[in-house]
């Protein structure tokens, strides 16, 4: 994926902070419940049409496409197992507060939108050049 | 031989600019207080009629208990949300104390600005030559509009979501005939229960007229010049209808009956206004009602300002039945609400029904004359006694 040129250079906190903005006003949670590591679905109550409000809110604010299947795939880009199994091992070490022991093993692709949290919606943007500088 | 069934009134519920709920409304009323004034909605100064009867101090947390269903409902449908709780409430139907899998929804509804702001503002700084020119006008939509705009702005959602908060799991349905829907939702209700087709319906309407297009569209029609002007307003009247046998069964108290309905168009084939045929609704819901013309204590009438003052219905109905009537009480509460559009004639019915001061036990019918055409007359007989009916 490639940065987008005409979308605009956000400092990572403040990336964050809007993040967590529009999942509070789309999911219509309090602010103590919207921690980085909290999944979407588990921990917030997202449903498929939450999904498609957030990615358009995201859209709107950054001034990005995103493809659908990206979104559903949170931050894996590859969907093969091999794939999926390295990718949430690297996951692992980044988020290590996720409650990991809710979801089964191995992780199937059918599992992948469960590990949607604010942080890898964070990621995401970050890996398409939204964010300035490293990551946090 | 089957034998007929009766369409009993057993909970009413009701959100207007003067209160959330029957009781606040009635307090209000008996205030003398009035809910025209400059609205908050949205910047009507530029209307030569910027004032409405809009439903403040109301909080959509209150009715629904997952905050996140709120963004996929407009206001007129959180406001059929609570007053279909309201009338659920009012007749003791709690949750767990009788199934609703087979409770049934029918709401009226006038229609819906399908978001305009939202669509305007990702139309913006197009050419109207440019609008109509159908892949342009479809990326500005397709990338500038929220996807769940449809959701929100479908006029059959107040329907839906009441349905969905309330687990009423029977038939369900939306009638769009302008103004008059709302009566004619509690008519088909009524139909409904006749028919068999199902014991339990929360009927009514829902409806909010303070919106952009909307006060341009009175505006255009001449609503605003009149004398007094039309007055906007918003709100929704829900009634329980329910079959007298299973009401009974549950222990449910009676607080009146729907016994007459009838329906027609107004209009000439040329587009003139048939002056007899508000007046065949009430002859057709009369005899439907097994009444006859000393029998109406009430008229409730919604009409649209061009038309009808109360002279002229006087005649009307002095014309239809071949008697001056002079006992009749000609009621309206639109000068205090505004007009709720398709809501209008429901709230009309629902206070007449809960009104403390209603005369006896005479019947009343309840009218809506709509700008589209079409005449409703609902004849329902209200019960000063909650555990009296006859």
């Amino acid at each position: 994926m490639t940065a987008n040129p005409d979308g605009p250079r956000v400092e990572s906190t403040t990336l964050r902070s809007r993040v967590l903005a529009i999942v509070g006003e789309a999911l219509a949670v309090s602010s103590d419940r919207l921690v980085l590591h909290a999944s979407l679905i588990d921990d917030l109550g997202a449903e498929s049409i939450d999904f498609i409000d957030i990615m358009f809110r995201l859209e709107q604010d950054f001034n990005i496409q995103i493809a659908e299947e990206a979104l559903w795939n949170g931050a894996f880009e590859k969907t093969d197992q091999a794939s999926i199994d390295a990718s949430a091992a690297r996951l692992r070490e980044r988020m290590p507060e996720f409650p990991w022991d809710r979801l089964p093993t191995p992780l199937t692709k059918r599992d992948l939108p469960r590990l949607i949290t604010v942080q890898t919606i964070v990621d995401y943007l970050e890996g398409r050049g939204v964010a300035g500088g490293a990551g946090s | 031989m089957h034998p007929v069934r009766r369409a009993v009134i057993t909970g009413l519920g009701l959100v207007s600019p003067l209160g959330i709920g029957i009781e606040a409304t009635l307090q209000a009323l008996g205030r003398g207080e009035c809910a025209a004034h400059e609205i908050s909605v949205f910047d009507a100064s530029g209307f030569p009629q910027p004032c409405g009867g809009e439903v403040r101090a109301f909080n959509a947390c209150d009715v629904f208990p997952a905050p996140k269903a709120i963004k996929l409902t407009d206001r007129a449908a959180r406001f059929a949300v609570a007053a279909a709780k309201e009338a659920l409430m009012d007749s003791g139907w709690t949750d767990g104390s009788t199934s609703r899998d087979d409770l049934g929804v029918v709401l009226g509804s006038s229609g819906s600005d399908l978001g305009f702001p939202q669509l305007g503002h990702a139309l913006r700084g197009l050419a109207p030559t440019q609008i109509e020119d159908i892949p342009v006008f479809a990326d500005r939509v397709l990338n500038g509009v929220n996807p769940l705009w449809l959701l929100v702005n479908l006029p059959n959602m107040a329907s839906a979501h009441v349905a969905i908060q309330l687990g009423a799991k029977g038939p369900n349905s939306t009638i769009m005939s302008d103004w008059g829907a709302g009566l004619q939702a509690i008519g088909e209700a009524y139909e409904w229960i006749r028919a068999g087709d199902v014991d339990a319906v929360l009927a009514g309407a829902a409806d909010s007229g303070l919106m952009p297009m909307a006060y341009a569209a009175f505006e255009q029609a001449g609503l605003f010049s009149t004398a007094p002007p039309y007055v906007p307003g918003e709100g929704a009247a829900v009634l329980l209808l329910e079959e007298e046998a299973a009401a009974r069964s549950r222990g449910a108290a009676i607080r009146g009956e729907v016994v007459g309905y009838a329906s027609t168009v107004t209009l000439t084939a040329h587009g003139g206004l048939r002056t007899d045929a508000l007046a065949s609704t009430w002859r057709n819901a009369v005899d439907e009602a097994g009444w006859c013309a000393d029998d109406v204590a009430t008229v409730a009438i919604a009409t649209p300002p061009t038309g009808h003052p109360n002279e002229v219905l006087r005649r009307t109905f002095a014309n239809a039945f071949g008697t001056d009537a002079p006992w009749l009480r000609w009621l309206t509460f639109e000068p205090w609400l505004g007009h709720a559009g398709a809501a209008a004639a429901t709230i009309d019915l629902a206070l007449a029904i809960a009104s403390p001061t209603s005369p006896d036990r005479r019947g009343l019918l309840c009218s809506a004359v709509s700008l589209s055409g079409h005449a409703v007359t609902v004849a329902a007989r209200p019960v000063n006694a909650r555990s009296d009916v006859h």
